[in-house]
């Protein structure tokens, strides 16, 4: 009797079985993918500005019906270009056509740089598919300041110690928020060394306002605070004012010899782009609570992926410009 | 309130010109004195007729003079009152079961579906509920419904019901009166419902009457027994994983009455075995146990023939917990020195409802019943980790270091409800009777926090997240209804519902109106139409199908607003009989349409997920005002007698919905939206004693959402890659069926009464789906690129599952 009740337990709780669908999707229109990145004032690197082309495949496809150009699933045979147009008539001011360069896999053109508040369209035609779209206006420089600052710790620590983390200053940091747009920023604090092997670290902070407690900072969050690397703020509470946020800087252990602070602000579409992309990938194995699945916003028509654009500000604290406040712009 | 008088005085004159009477008084089981609900009394005179409330009590009008009135109840033998009508008169029909009906004719509804105003009801005898065949020989209430026309199930196993398109959350579930916000055990494989204590079940899907409000899809009312009142009586029984025994009598003979059930599982008893079973096969550090239980009690007495008093309590508790240990050494690490380690892990999982009613019923005067219920309800929900590790260094010096690291994880949810209601059941003439009350709810929902204490080497952290703060808003409502007969076969229920929701001084008001005609066609067929609007002000978030107990209840706030529902059915209602009878009528047939418009609904929004916890309220992770409209048609055929009975019920649906940032705006496929929902449910007697059963569903298969496309997106210096999902819901699953067979083996035996009960469960070992998720099931690289296949994987649970259970009933 008693294996007989051992027995169904088991039945119940071992016995559930996993079984490999055969689902036939309905076959789709292979679109195009671009991933492309603009930055306010700078030339396009192939780094950190490029564009990249390739191709959607059916949901579950093998992976060798992507297009492949020397085994790097890009297409290099696109006629792309970027146009810089007027905000609202759409007319045509500049055109930057871009070659494919077999260096990075991407598409460039060395004397392109993006300016601040200024619209670009980009348009990407490769035969087979359908041509895309897309359009994206470049944010402005975050304009702010640094003050209240007080070194909690020191950059050149050489100190044994178990912790990865130890602290390094704190301040505040106003921002001006342009007023009647939305505004996406992100903060970011680096430690650098200087010399032959110049290494660069990101630094943890804490900031206690709300303007952090947004979606795409989920897991770096609590009640009341952010505690992350790189948080995203937006100006939803504080549109077209000063905002003054105070924030505990922590660094990595080690020797470095100057620190810098960066504000970045997001075009609306790269961060719900950001966002939207965060969060389908922290869904996909979410098999059992059948959480709500996430479509990626895009604003490319007829296409998937982004061009995107942002504006970067920095100021490093070098402690050697004493007595300038040791803060300059970088 | 003059005017409400001057109206009533009014009323009643321009109503109630010829001169009747009331005759008033409880049905009652014979041998027990257990109040019947839904027995027929019936005035052969007027060929008026009408049933017993849910406390056994009728009201009946009737003209003066000689007349014959008729008490009926399936399986019971009728009783008859011959008398002259000159006066009001107060009588109580005694009357036993039939022994000889009850070998023929087990299964029967309780009342003339056809002549009942109200539309889409069905009272489920608890007797049917337990014949059918069920899941580990564990009889079910909520499984039995879902077994009903318009009534689907979640997913697999799991008592969760959805009625005509609704969410789970829009059944409203009452136990004596008192709502039961998670009726689960075990993940949702079993409800909270003990048969054993049960006497009457109903479900009410659509033509809701004024006196119902507060969920917009059904009500469930389960309303238990209330104890023998002449002798002390056990009846229990012993499942695979559980057992349960039921103890009643009279503390006072006809007087005062008790009765006291209790169910337990025995799966941490049995773990003993298992453990030692595995033990040799498999590394066990730790240890682990499960368990539930439920217990139900019920006082009734009765001060006179006008006042009984009721006390009903239940509580159910399930409990998770264990620990787990790891311990390991490691001798002259670098040379300088030996380590140990000891972690322990302990968690606990557990939840728990409790419930307690008391009621007290006073008959005013031979017009009036009144009915004051003090309710209390209370669900919570706790989640408990706690670890600590010890790490001791032993240097070869002699030197000694330990290293202590504990963390503390506390999540606790919940809701407690204190109120209380009052019924007034008026029967002005055979013309007009009139139901109205009241009732008010303080609720205090705490809708979840979690305590985090950390204290390791690296990591340090003592938090408290609050997902949103308690709030403690009022609820109520007032009902008036009337139960107006314009010609024999024309009648009416006329309701109008008035509720109101208070959450920190906003106020949400709900004037519901409410209507049901019924159009008798001749006596065994009807013709019916309802209209009913309702607003629920209480919401459900939830991700799973099955009902986990973290699933958590929130009130409308400032910001989410109440979900509202305005439903019509028209219905054809048909008995097929050999006579115009009640007794011996042989099928019950109905085929009901409905449409119903539901908004302000709520779901999370994309990518949230009720265990996705973060710093955010649960207000910032829903999405709001979202409508969806359900549609179908019901078809409902019940055989009532002869040595084959059972239903057969059939839904053809479609459910959809519609939020703002949900799949671009666009309507979609609600999850459980079924087109095709069969279930046929038989019962064949094949000899007294012996009987066979089986019970066989279908439904279309569940709407999901799957990716139509996937590609690269270069995330930091790799492609990654991601996925267009389409439309979503835009996929089924595979259908889902199942038959079970049982028989039920009973004999007569000195002490009293034995059944074996054998079942078998999904008898074809059908693979029905659970849940579907994506696999990896390859990746593919290019230098530093990685990319992986997806397979997409069905999960299902219960194969061909026998089952044995032994009942007793001592005399």
């Amino acid at each position: 009797m008693k294996k007989i009740l051992v027995l169904n337990i088991l039945c119940l709780f071992f016995i559930s079985c996993e079984t490999a669908l055969d689902i036939e999707l309905p076959t789709i229109q292979s679109k195009l993918v671009i991933n492309s990145y603009m930055i306010a004032d700078q030339y396009w690197d192939k780094n950190t500005q490029f564009l990249l082309v390739s191709n959607s495949i059916n949901g579950l496809a093998s992976l060798d019906e992507y297009m492949y150009t020397d085994s790097i699933p890009v297409i290099s045979t696109a006629t792309a270009a970027i146009d810089e147009i007027n905000y609202i008539s759409n007319d045509i001011l500049e055109s930057y056509p871009l070659q494919f360069d077999y260096n990075c896999y991407c598409y460039t053109n060395p004397v392109f740089t993006p300016k601040q508040n200024s619209t670009y369209q980009l348009s990407v035609i490769v035969e087979g598919f359908e041509p895309i779209t897309a359009k994206e206006r470049v944010p402005s420089k975050p304009d702010y300041t640094i003050s209240d600052f007080l070194m909690t710790g020191v950059l050149d620590s050489s100190l044994d110690s178990d912790s990865e983390w130890e602290d390094l200053c704190e301040f505040s940091i106003s921002i001006k928020d342009p007023p009647n747009e939305s505004n996406y920023y992100r903060l970011k604090v680096f430690v650098e060394i200087d010399g032959p092997n110049n290494q660069t670290q990101s630094c943890k902070y804490k900031v206690e306002d709300p303007a952090f407690l947004i979606p795409i900072n989920r897991y770096k969050a609590s009640n009341n605070y952010y505690n992350g690397k790189n948080g995203y703020f937006t100006d939803d509470l504080f549109d077209g004012e000063e905002k003054t946020f105070f924030v505990e800087v922590e660094k990595p252990i080690g020797v470095w010899s100057h620190f810098y602070v960066v504000i970045e602000s997001y075009s609306e579409n790269l961060y719900r782009f950001n966002l939207t992309r965060k969060e389908q990938k922290r869904d996909l194995n979410n098999m059992l609570f059948n959480s709500e699945p996430i479509f990626i916003e895009s604003n490319i028509s007829e296409g998937y992926g982004i061009f995107g654009a942002r504006a970067i500000s920095r100021k490093a604290y070098l402690p050697l410009f004493y007595p300038t406040n040791g803060w300059v712009d970088y | 309130m003059k005017k409400i008088y001057y109206f009533f005085f009014l009323f009643y004159f321009f109503t109630s010109a010829q001169t009747e009477y009331n005759i008033t008084g409880y049905v009652t089981d014979k041998e027990t004195g257990e109040t019947l609900i839904g027995a027929n009394i019936y005035d052969s005179s007027t060929e008026t007729g009408c049933a017993t409330n849910a406390f056994g009590y009728f009201n009946l009008s009737t003209k003066p003079g000689k007349t014959k009135i008729i008490c009926s109840y399936i399986g019971y033998e009728s009783d008859t009152l011959d008398i002259i009508i000159t006066k009001n008169l107060s009588y109580n029909f005694l009357i036993s079961i039939n022994k000889n009906t009850l070998s023929e004719i087990e299964l029967n509804s309780q009342q003339n579906n056809a002549k009942s105003i109200l539309s889409s009801v069905i009272n489920v005898n608890a007797k049917d509920v337990k014949q059918i065949p069920a899941l580990l020989g564990e009889v079910d209430i909520l499984k039995s419904i879902q077994l009903l026309p318009g009534v689907q199930s979640g997913s697999e196993g799991t008592s969760g019901f959805y009625v005509r398109g609704g969410g789970p959350d829009q059944n409203l579930i009452l136990l004596d009166g008192v709502n039961i916000y998670h009726a689960s055990h075990l993940l949702g494989f079993f409800s909270v419902f003990n048969e054993d204590a049960v006497k009457n079940i109903n479900l009410t899907k659509g033509g809701f009457p004024a006196r119902f409000g507060g969920r917009l899809s059904s009500i469930l009312e389960i309303d238990m027994k209330e104890g023998n009142m002449k002798e002390w009586k056990a009846e229990g029984g012993m499942g695979l994983i559980s057992g349960k025994i039921t103890v009643q009598g009279p503390l006072k003979k006809d007087k005062t009455s008790i009765l006291i059930s209790a169910r337990r599982t025995w799966l941490d008893l049995l773990k003993e075995p298992i453990v030692n079973t595995l033990k040799d096969k498999i590394d066990i550090n730790g240890d682990g146990n499960y368990y539930f239980y439920d217990i139900n009690a019920k006082i009734n007495h009765k001060f006179s023939d006008k006042d009984r008093i009721y006390f009903s309590f239940y509580t159910g508790k399930d409990n998770f917990f264990g620990e787990l240990n790891d311990n390991n050494s490691q001798q002259n690490i670098d040379n300088l020195f030996d380590q140990t380690f000891n972690s322990q892990t302990e968690f606990g999982l557990s939840w728990q409802n409790i419930t307690a009613a008391i009621r007290w019923t006073h008959i005013i005067n031979s017009k009036i019943f009144a009915n004051t219920s003090l309710i209390y309800g209370r669900y919570n929900f706790d989640n408990i980790i706690k670890t600590n590790n010890i790490t001791v260094n032993q240097y070869l010096d002699g030197e000694e270091t330990t290293q202590v690291e504990e963390s503390d994880y506390l999540y606790r949810s919940g809701i407690e409800d204190v109120g209380i209601k009052i019924d007034l059941d008026y029967n002005l003439n055979a013309k007009h009777n009139f139901k109205f009350g009241g009732s008010y709810i303080k609720h205090n929902f705490f809708p979840g926090f979690m305590d985090f204490f950390a204290d390791y080497e690296n990591f340090s952290a003592d938090t408290t997240i609050v997902f949103s703060e308690t709030l403690k808003p009022d609820e109520g409502y007032l009902y008036i209804e009337d139960i107006y007969n314009i010609s024999p076969r024309l009648s009416t229920n006329i309701g109008f519902h008035y509720g109101f929701f208070n959450v920190n001084n906003v106020l949400y008001q709900s004037p519901e109106p409410r209507l049901s005609i019924r159009y008798l066609i001749n006596e065994n067929s009807s013709l019916k139409f309802s209209y009913a609007t309702m607003q629920q002000n209480i919401h459900l978030l939830t991700n799973s199908s099955f009902g986990l107990p973290n699933d958590m209840w929130v009130p409308s706030t400032e910001t989410v607003t109440p979900q509202k529902s305005q439903q019509i059915v028209l219905g054809y209602h048909r008995f097929f009989s050999n006579n115009q009878t009640l007794e011996n009528r042989s099928y019950e047939t109905s085929v009901e349409l409905y449409y119903k418009k539901m908004k302000h609904l709520i779901t999370f929004a994309e990518g949230t997920n009720i265990l996705g916890t973060n710093f955010s309220s649960w207000e910032d992770r829903i999405e709001e005002n979202g409508s969806g409209i359900s549609q179908g048609i019901e078809m409902f055929m019940k055989k009532n007698s002869g040595k084959l009975t059972g239903w057969i019920g059939y839904t053809l649906s479609k459910t959809n919905r519609q939020f703002e940032n949900i799949n671009l705006g666009n309507e979609y496929a609600y999850k459980f939206d079924r087109r095709h929902d069969l279930s046929i449910v038989s019962f064949y007697k094949i000899k007294k004693g012996i009987n066979f059963n089986a019970t066989f569903v279908y439904g279309s298969g569940n709407a999901i959402t799957l990716p139509i496309a996937q590609y690269l997106l270069l995330t930091g210096n790799d492609f990654v890659q991601f996925f267009d999902y389409g439309e979503k819901n835009d996929f089924r699953m595979a259908p889902y069926h199942r038959l079970d067979i049982g028989c039920s083996f009973t004999k007569e035996k000195k002490w009293g009464e034995r059944t074996w009960s054998i079942s078998i469960y999904n008898l074809y070992n059908r693979k029905n789906p659970f849940f579907i998720y994506l696999q990896e099931d390859g990746k593919r690289e290019n230098g530093d690129l990685q990319y992986s296949t997806y397979q997409p994987m069905q999960i299902s649970l219960f194969p061909i599952i026998p089952s044995i259970r032994y009942s007793f009933k001592f005399k």
